[in-house]
């Protein structure tokens, strides 16, 4: 390891679906309690990154460390138990359970299933739940059906459940895609209040909302790193910049 | 009034009942009572792997079958006909009917799978495997199937396809399991000298309050942290793996539960009815048992139980009258894709509906009465 003070460290990772190298020797670090934005254009690999880091997808090459310990194509609850939370593009919570049910869930500490025979109310902080729902703007959802949410109080919830979880490390593909210009500001709001006390990784297209939240930003072009700065240096970098050309530009 | 309390009372006035129900039944109408409480049990176990895991096991009957036939196998070896063979250990009729001409009569090699029926002369062996034996095929199956995260329409294949094959076996080995007739002329259980005849109150009690107990662990398995979590997997597995849970460990232990839940109904049905039979294992039987949670309410076990008290009793007394003989099966199955369109929740979930309505109209009178109460006081107070 070159730094102590680092969170995720990824060595030239890269994967091979048959064929089709989606990504391809990425390599990154990640400093702890950073908030980094990771950008790119659609298929540019930022998913399949992630899948990567919290073992959905198995890599193909390179390695990925969380802190000291290598977590390379470890099966996904044990990555998440070492302190990694990934939310999905595609929000997915317990629709059939309530907003406290879902959040319950996620706050539990145990996680076999003989230690978590015994009653609810032993292992679960109340406050912390109260906390975090108040976080999210959740609070006066706590008995809804996660079903019945909106796109946008799905999104939350999803977010609730990691944070709730407490996390070195979150990774959050696209937390405000699908939400109205309100919504999105409230998320970066979260977003904000959250810095510094988890390492997240993000992927985001509105660049609004990356000027807001971002300390550092890492390109991502056809599968492959392209560069990585403060966000000044990111809109004036050439490659950067004839990447988009097509696209007119990150903003 | 809350509706948790509702719920408690629904289970004090079900278990209320059962018990009472000797007072009102003669030994034939008790006998067949426990029978169709036994079906209730299998009501619990299929509404925990239905409706709280999301696992639908067409092959439940393989569980209820194996409890049945190793309890049934104890029960045949203490049976007076197998007593009294003339050899020194006990031997089941149709290994005598089915020995070779120059066979050892006894029970360790008159044919060459009779061994395995050796450690079978204690009750306690019988009564043990009658359980541990549907926890190892659950355990086994369940293994396979949830650590390579196969789910949904597979899942219910796969035990299709394993308790044909089981049913297959069993009919196939004549001369080690009794074939198509099964066990019959099976001996009472026997405990410490007591002999629980089938017809008799003290039968009725022990079924009865099997199925209190295993229903109110069922219950409290459910309300557990880990039940919570099940039903977290059910909706979305994925979601729980990222937060940490080995899903696969989850799907696996409840899917054991409910094997042994079945399991233990096979072998009280054994206790209760004096045979065991490969229909145990019939396709029909399975998902027959699915039907009746789907009708009473997959999602609620005292739902799914009495769906399964209900319509097996229904069934029993319709199919003794000529007209519908032939047409239950067909009716029964008419029932299944009604509910399954317009009823999803089965009667439980209409249930739980009115109760509902009913709590929140009680909390809109409470409102009502206080708002009533305060416009007083104000008028009170400016006048
Ligand atoms: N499981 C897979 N099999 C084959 N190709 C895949 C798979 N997952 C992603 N890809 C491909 O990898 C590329 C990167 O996809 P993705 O990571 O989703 O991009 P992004 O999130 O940056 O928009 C796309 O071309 C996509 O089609
Ligand atoms: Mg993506």
């Amino acid at each position: 390891m070159i730094e102590s003070k680092l969170d995720l460290y990824i060595d030239g990772l890269g994967v091979n679906f048959s064929g089709f190298q989606a990504v391809s020797n990425f390599s990154m670090v990640v400093a702890h309690g950073e908030m980094r934005v990771l950008l790119g254009a659609n298929g540019a690999g930022k998913t399949t990154l992630m899948d990567m880091i919290c073992g959905k997808t198995q890599s193909t090459e390179g390695k990925v460390f969380l802190g000291e310990q290598e977590i390379t194509n470890k099966p996904p609850h044990v990555i998440a138990r070492l302190g990694i939370g990934r939310k999905f593009q595609i929000p997915s919570v317990f629709k059939e359970l309530t907003v406290l049910q879902n959040l319950s869930v996620a706050a539990m500490k145990q996680v076999s299933v003989f230690a978590n025979l015994g009653s609810m109310k032993r292992q679960i902080h109340m406050d912390r739940l109260a906390e975090v729902m108040e976080l999210t703007n959740l609070n006066k959802k706590a008995d809804h059906v996660a079903g019945t949410l909106s796109h946008g109080e799905t999104q939350w919830l999803e977010l609730a459940m990691l944070i709730i979880r407490n996390p070195k490390v979150i990774l959050l593909d696209e937390p405000t895609a699908g939400m109205t210009a309100d919504e999105t500001l409230k998320t970066s709001r979260i977003m904000n209040d959250l810095k510094g006390r988890h390492t997240i990784i993000v992927v985001e297209h509105d660049m609004a909302f990356v000027r807001e939240i971002a300390d550092k930003i890492t390109v991502m072009h056809q599968g492959k790193f392209l560069a990585e700065g403060r966000i000044s240096e990111i809109e004036k970098n050439q490659a950067v910049k004839d990447a988009y050309l097509g696209s007119g530009g990150i903003a | 009034m809350t509706h948790s309390h509702l719920k408690i009372m629904a289970y004090v006035i079900f278990i209320v009942t059962v018990l009472m129900l000797p007072l009102a039944l003669d030994e034939f109408w008790l006998n067949r009572t426990a029978k169709y409480l036994i079906f209730g049990m299998l009501g619990v176990a299929v509404s925990l792997s239905w409706g709280y895991a999301g696992i639908l096991n067409l092959g439940q009957g393989m569980f209820f079958g194996a409890g049945a036939y190793m309890l049934g196998m104890s029960l045949k070896l203490a049976s007076p006909t197998s007593l009294e063979q003339g050899t020194e250990s006990p031997i089941p009729d149709f290994m005598m009917w089915n020995a070779e001409p120059n066979a050892v009569i006894d029970l360790c090699c008159i044919n060459s799978g009779s061994f395995l029926w050796i450690p079978f002369q204690s009750q306690t062996f019988g009564l043990i495997m009658a359980i541990a034996l549907p926890v190892l095929f659950a355990w086994a199956l369940g293994s396979i199937i949830f650590s390579k995260g196969i789910s949904g329409v597979f899942i219910s294949i796969i035990t299709l396809a394993s308790v044909l094959l089981m049913r297959l076996l069993v009919v196939d080995n004549q001369a080690l399991t009794g074939g198509f007739n099964g066990l019959t002329d099976l001996a009472w259980f026997t405990v410490f000298g007591y002999e629980f005849d089938p017809y008799s109150v003290t039968t009725y009690y022990l079924v009865a309050c099997s199925l209190i107990v295993v229903l109110l662990l069922t219950r409290l398995l459910i309300n557990s942290r880990s039940g919570l979590i099940l039903q977290s997997i059910r909706d979305d597995q994925n979601r729980a793996k990222y937060l940490g849970f080995d899903a696969a460990a989850y799907q696996t232990f409840f899917f054991c539960v409910s094997a042994a839940i079945s399991g233990f109904a096979g072998l009280l049905y054994v206790i209760t009815s004096e045979f065991a039979s490969p229909t145990f294992m019939d396709l029909t039987f399975s998902i027959t048992m699915v039907i009746w949670a789907a009708v009473g309410g997959r999602a609620s076990i005292l739902g799914a139980c009495i769906g399964a008290i209900a319509i097996s009793m229904l069934g029993s007394s319709v199919s003794e009258s000529e007209l519908f003989v032939e047409s239950w099966q067909a009716i029964l199955g008419l029932c299944f894709v009604l509910v399954v369109l317009f009823m999803p929740n089965g009667l439980a979930g209409i249930a739980h509906g009115l109760c509902k309505k009913f709590v929140a109209r009680q909390d809109d009178k409470k409102q009502r009465n206080e708002q009533n109460k305060a416009e007083e006081l104000t008028k009170g107070g400016a006048a």
